[in-house]
């Protein structure tokens, strides 16, 4: 588990440019407002799910600092939603060549959804992702492979 | 006359991104243009001279695949310079794309230094 945070934290700092700090306790429930949930399946080689848990505030940091040339462009809902769609595949593909050692098969990752949090808390299973601390916010991810 | 770089992919984010690390890597005498999946690529190609194409694989309506291709049998796209960005590390998949012709195959996230290698030897 170890080195899969690792793939996650390292892969999170450089595309993301923020900083996580792994949480001690596990997270029993979320305040369900702001947070979002960009989920990735693959399959081929290998297949299973990748979830990443993203506050809206980390959304924003991010889209601010993209758009830091450009400040006149409004952060739309609709770009919040595509900055972690392509989070989350870029997060996948990493955690999927780093950790599943799949440099030489073939696999497909499909193209990331954004879920609703109480889809997540219907899955029910919080004990699967791993949860970190980014500037007072929780994010978190959980990769299953089959 | 400037070059011009078109930049393929269907998340704006990511578009976004590459526009960002081409001003960094001090490519701010270009002209970007921008395109959400193949099909609006070719159109691009064959509307303008274009220097440099930046691509995505996975991508709706024409995939990557599918633009590289179409550029590649065609005599007068053939030579255009090609550098693939993309998510998958598959090895064997990077060698297919090598072998079809394209120019340089990044895996996100990359460091600006990367692409700023690879557009360097494209130049020469």
């Amino acid at each position: 588990m170890e080195g899969v945070q690792e793939a996650f934290i390292s892969t999170f700092e450089e595309t993301a440019f923020q900083f996580l700090n792994p949480l001690e306790k596990p997270v029993q429930e979320y305040d369900d407002i702001g947070y979002f949930i960009g989920r990735c399946r693959f399959d081929g080689a290998i297949n299973g799910i990748f979830d990443l848990i993203i506050h809206e505030s980390t959304v924003n940091e991010y889209l601010e600092f993209l758009f830091s040339d450009e400040p006149e462009t409004e952060i739309t809902d609709e770009l919040r939603s595509d900055s972690v769609k392509e989070l989350s595949n870029v997060l996948c593909g990493n955690m999927i060549s780093k950790c599943v050692n799949a440099q030489a098969s073939e696999y497909k990752i499909e193209k990331p959804v954004i879920l609703a949090l109480s889809s997540l808390a219907d899955a029910g299973d919080l004990s699967l992702y791993s949860f970190f601390e980014n500037s007072g916010k929780v994010c978190g991810f959980s990769f299953l492979v089959n | 006359m400037s070059k011009t770089v078109l930049i393929v992919d269907d998340s704006a984010t990511q578009r976004l991104m590459l526009k960002k690390i081409l001003k960094m890597i001090g490519l701010t005498d270009i002209v970007i243009k921008e395109a959400s999946n193949g099909k609006e690529a070719l159109e691009i190609v064959k509307s303008q001279p274009i220097s440099l194409i930046l691509t995505d694989l996975n991508m709706p309506t024409m995939s990557g695949e599918e633009l590289i291709a179409t550029l590649k049998s065609e005599s007068d796209t053939c030579n255009l310079p090609i550098i693939v960005i993309t998510s998958k590390g598959a090895e064997n998949m990077q060698i297919q794309m090598m072998e079809v012709g394209i120019d340089g195959i990044l895996m996100k996230p990359f460091e600006p230094e990367q692409l700023a290698t690879l557009i360097q030897h494209i130049g020469e």
